[in-house]
């Protein structure tokens, strides 16, 4: 599912004028279907390029402020995610330009790459979100419960650290230690659901 | 279609685990985007890593069912809203982040359009695209390219032609010095003979010199001598100390058959040792009297001179502060202490081992013990970056990466890294408020670094999860753990004994790279068996030499300022061309290399040459307005070593973001005192006043060339506009905008 690149967002702003008159329409059921379903995905598709979550929330919501205004410009039929993912990468870029002084600076060349690639293997990064609950499951209690620490909203290793009064390090050290073992458990069902297909 | 788990160095996980915790360092950062575009495998891995790191992140906060997605949680109001006027009713920040967000885009999107004109600080030919940086610009390339700040606070009158210049030191409203200027002469007057004010006569008021450059190759020699107050044995060590860089720098030119760039002329040289030894750019009159002397030994006396002049311990401080605890402020630490500490220190040119000594073991209110700020800064994080930061900036060795595993390259441990920390187990931070002894209202807040009598191992967790235990231990020298050993003071005592410790091999390397914009290893504190120097000999006998001095940093600055290599240009011919670190070769030292000015440098010399500190508005606290003013250029990180990154560390950036500031307003503007109302109001022909301009700027006359473009400048128009006020600003803007001003070459 490329994103269409012969649709440009200049496209997109000439229909706007045409479509003027239909301002007053709400999002169809479908519409809002898809946008929810969508929103993970698209969430994750932006953290690729930003790299952090707190910063891909701030523009996912920007992303989908914009949807939201643009619903009427949406086919319904063709590519929902091409078409978010395009005013994503949009809101990226400006997202960068405002916060240059952020210290996660990655290049024209690495966004690029990035999310083309992501694209490239979007179907494979849904079967590891799959695999993923699995894994948790697997996990030794105890990881399992520093790992839902870690993740419960507005959480970070750091403030864990302070609330299990343990040493930062060493409760980074054990984060890492467990998101390496889900990150190989889910290469591992990946591996083993595609030789069952073969 | 899955990334081959053994292909990917576990490098690229120790990163993409630093960037799920939000510690990616901006160099990290970098190097995790080279890790992921060198390889299709290494790219999956990172989206595969962030992926789950989201979903993890997403799943904990709207839960794994998408469709169980509450809109209103992420949808704001604005739905009913259209377009523009939504978007600003939106969201969950506060205004004010917006506004501010947008000014730095617009300051960044002008430095990185520029950033791109502008590569690596070295290359001689990336500067204006002219194979000469040192006398470039304005006439041929009046399209910005790089802009000044100056650096220290001592601010010498730049249209005085007086030798004395009163300077109040800034922070703590210390005593004002009374600075003397090394060679100060009337413009206009016999540059020889000119009188001073305190009865000398300019020569005289040159100090004599202690010692004679050595000589080799191009550079004529001179005889050597002594003259001057040092003992005769120093002298003597210095020449010695001399000799051996020029012979073994040239003994490297010649296996490498490399051609020494010549000697620079005196206006190159003079602008460079100023900037490098007391950090801002000289005045008008100093430039012209040096330029004009025709002593034999005026360089050599001048490097006396300087290292005398109060602007050097400015400089160090500066240099110093900035190494020990950034640039940006943090809750406790005492900025004006530390800076007193080393004020008072570099003024006694106090041994660097001991310097260090008092870096280590540091106890007590940070307010009067100004040396306990470094720790202070540190001490967050379980002394994480206490340990890194000793190491790297003392010892020149990087360790941090060594907190999560052994080094791949080099003899650091694990265990090495810990066991070092374990020397600031006993260290706390606490504060309490002093009240007033007279009504018992709280007066201040106190903070003290202390030291618990604790004892015992230290703690750490292994990549495989195990819980391993360390001891205090440096280069194989174990502590006792008892709770009644001072860990820090024997740390100290560690770290400063030897033949030559570690403290001095760095320190030169640090200082050589200070003067020849390169040291011998890259970078300059990641030095250590992994990472061969490019003269082992000469760093080790300099260093040996260094300690045999007594740790005398005067006396290293003195070497290296007089070697035969410091003498010469930064321009370079076909000759020694290969002789380009910027393009990754190891150093030859066959020119000086360019370097970008500090912004402290930028700052001071852009109000030194321009006269701007002279109005009333800039009269006061000198380092105090500096440093607020760089606040807006500097961003803090709590990572490892609390790095932080200077929105402009590339020349070409500063220039512009201070050609847009308030400051560079009142540079150009025509307020009493400032050079501008001066050039403009003087009788001089207009060709004189050009000159004037160039050699504030610049520290050199115009050539030809810009004085034809610049009066046609001047002159174009109708009669109206002719001479006018804009065209001089116009012409003083050009100067300020050359890369030339902007670099140390």
């Amino acid at each position: 599912m490329p994103f269409d690149r012969r649709t440009s967002m200049s496209d997109q702003s000439n229909k706007s004028a045409e479509d003027a008159s239909s301002l007053d329409q709400v999002p169809s059921a479908e519409f809002v279907q898809l946008f929810t379903k969508l929103q993970r995905r698209l969430f994750l598709f932006i953290l690729s390029q930003v790299g952090s979550p707190t910063d891909a929330e701030e523009v996912l919501q920007e992303t989908n402020v914009i949807i939201w205004s643009k619903f009427h410009q949406f086919q319904l039929g063709t590519n929902f995610f091409a078409w978010a993912g395009m005013i994503a990468t949009y809101e990226i870029r400006k997202f960068r330009d405002r916060r240059r002084d952020h210290r996660l600076q990655f290049s024209d060349d690495f966004l690029a790459q990035v999310s083309e690639e992501a694209i490239e293997i979007s179907d494979e990064l849904e079967q590891r979100r799959e695999a993923l609950s699995d894994c948790l499951q697997r996990l030794k209690p105890e990881d399992r419960e520093l790992i839902q620490a870690r993740y419960a909203p507005g959480e970070n290793g750091l403030k864990v650290a302070e609330k299990l009064g343990r040493p930062t390090n060493s409760v980074y050290q054990s984060i890492g230690r467990i998101r390496k073992t889900l990150f190989d458990c889910v290469n591992r069902r990946l591996a083993s659901t595609a030789r069952a297909m073969t | 279609m899955k990334p081959q788990e053994n292909s990917i160095p576990a490098e690229l996980f120790e990163l993409l685990e630093a960037l799920c915790e939000d510690r990616l360092s901006p160099l990290d950062a970098q190097r995790l985007e080279r890790f992921v575009l060198s390889s299709p495998d290494a790219k999956r891995t990172y989206l595969a890593y962030l992926d789950l790191h989201g979903t993890l992140h997403w799943n904990a906060a709207y839960g794994a069912d998408s469709s169980n997605f509450d809109l209103t949680v992420s949808i704001p109001t604005v739905i009913e809203g259209q377009d523009k006027e939504g978007r600003k009713s939106f969201g969950r920040r506060p205004l004010g982040l917006w506004i501010t967000a947008a000014s730095v885009a617009l300051v960044a999107a002008l430095s990185f359009a520029l950033g791109r004109w502008f590569p690596p600080n070295d290359s001689v030919r990336s500067v204006a695209g002219t194979e000469k940086v040192v006398s470039p610009l304005v006439a041929e390339n009046v399209s910005p390219t790089v802009a000044p700040r100056r650096s220290n606070d001592d601010l010498i009158p730049t249209n005085k032609s007086v030798g004395q210049s009163v300077v109040t030191n800034s922070d703590g409203g210390k005593p004002a010095m009374l600075a003397k200027e090394p060679i100060a002469s009337d413009l206009t007057s016999d540059p020889v003979r000119g009188t001073q004010p305190d009865g000398l006569t300019s020569d005289v008021a040159l100090p004599e010199i202690g010692v004679a450059a050595a000589s080799n190759g191009a550079v004529e020699s001179r005889p050597p001598q002594a003259i001057g107050s040092a003992p005769r044995s120093t002298q003597q060590s210095a020449q010695r100390a001399i000799d051996f860089i020029n012979e073994h720098l040239a003994a490297g030119w010649k296996l490498y058959g490399v051609e020494p760039s010549p000697r620079a002329d005196d206006a190159e040289w003079l602008r460079r040792v100023y900037l490098d030894v007391v950090g801002h750019i000289p005045s008008v009159d100093v430039a012209e009297r040096f330029l004009n002397s025709r002593d034999v030994l005026k360089r050599e006396k001048l490097v006396e001179s300087l290292l005398d002049d109060p602007g050097y311990v400015r400089n160090w401080t500066i240099t110093w502060t900035n190494l020990l605890i950034g640039r940006s402020d943090s809750r406790d630490v005492n900025r004006s202490a530390l800076q007193k500490f080393l004020r008072e220190n570099f003024a006694k040119n106090r041994p660097w081992n001991e310097l260090v000594s008092e870096f280590v073991s540091a106890e007590g209110n940070v307010a009067e013990n100004g040396a306990a700020n470094f720790l202070l800064a540190h001490m967050n994080n379980d002394a994480m970056p206490a340990t890194a930061i000793t190491s790297r900036v003392f010892l020149g060795r990087q360790i941090g990466c060594t907190q999560c595993h052994d080094h791949p390259f080099n003899d650091w441990k694990q265990e090495g890294f810990w066991s070092l920390n374990s020397f600031f187990q006993q260290t706390t931070i606490a504060h309490f408020d002093r009240r007033d002894d007279r009504n018992g209202k709280m007066k201040s807040r106190v903070t003290t670094l202390e030291t618990k009598h604790v004892g015992g191992p230290t703690h750490f967790e292994t990549r495989r999860g195990l819980m391993q235990v360390t001891y205090p231990k440096f280069e194989g020298v174990s502590v006792d753990d008892a709770a009644d050993t001072n860990r820090r003071q024997e740390l100290a005592k560690l770290m400063t004994s030897g033949e030559k410790p570690l403290i001095a091999e760095a320190l030169v390397n640090r200082m050589w790279e200070h003067f020849f914009g390169c040291s011998f290893t890259r970078p300059v504190d990641d030095m250590g068996p992994h990472n061969a120097p490019s003269h082992p000999e000469l760093l080790d006998h300099l260093s040996r030499e260094f300690v045999a001095s007594g740790y005398d940093l005067k006396q290293l600055m003195r070497w290296i300022c007089l070697s035969d290599a410091y003498q010469r240009t930064s321009r370079f011919g076909k000759s020694n061309e290969q002789d380009d670190p910027a393009s990754g070769a190891a150093p030859l030292f066959s020119r000086v290399y360019l370097k970008g000015m500090t912004a402290e440098q930028l700052y001071d010399s852009l109000l030194l040459a321009t006269g701007a500190d002279m109005t009333p508005l800039e009269l006061g606290d000198h380092d105090r307005r500096r440093h607020e003013w760089l606040q807006q250029f500097v961003h803090a990180f709590q990572t490892d070593e609390n790095d932080e990154s200077v929105t402009f560390e590339s020349s070409i950036a500063q220039a512009l973001l201070m050609m847009n500031s308030e400051l560079t307003e009142h540079a150009l503007s025509l307020d009493r005192g400032t050079l501008l109302e001066k050039v403009i109001h003087s009788r001089d022909a207009e060709a004189e006043k050009l000159k004037r301009l160039c050699l504030a700027t610049l520290t050199r006359y115009p050539t030809p060339k810009e004085l034809q473009t610049l009066r046609k400048m001047l002159n174009n128009g109708s009669m109206a506009q002719r001479n006018s006020t804009a065209g001089w600003q116009d012409a003083l803007w050009a100067y300020l905008n050359s890369s030339e001003f902007v670099l140390v070459h």
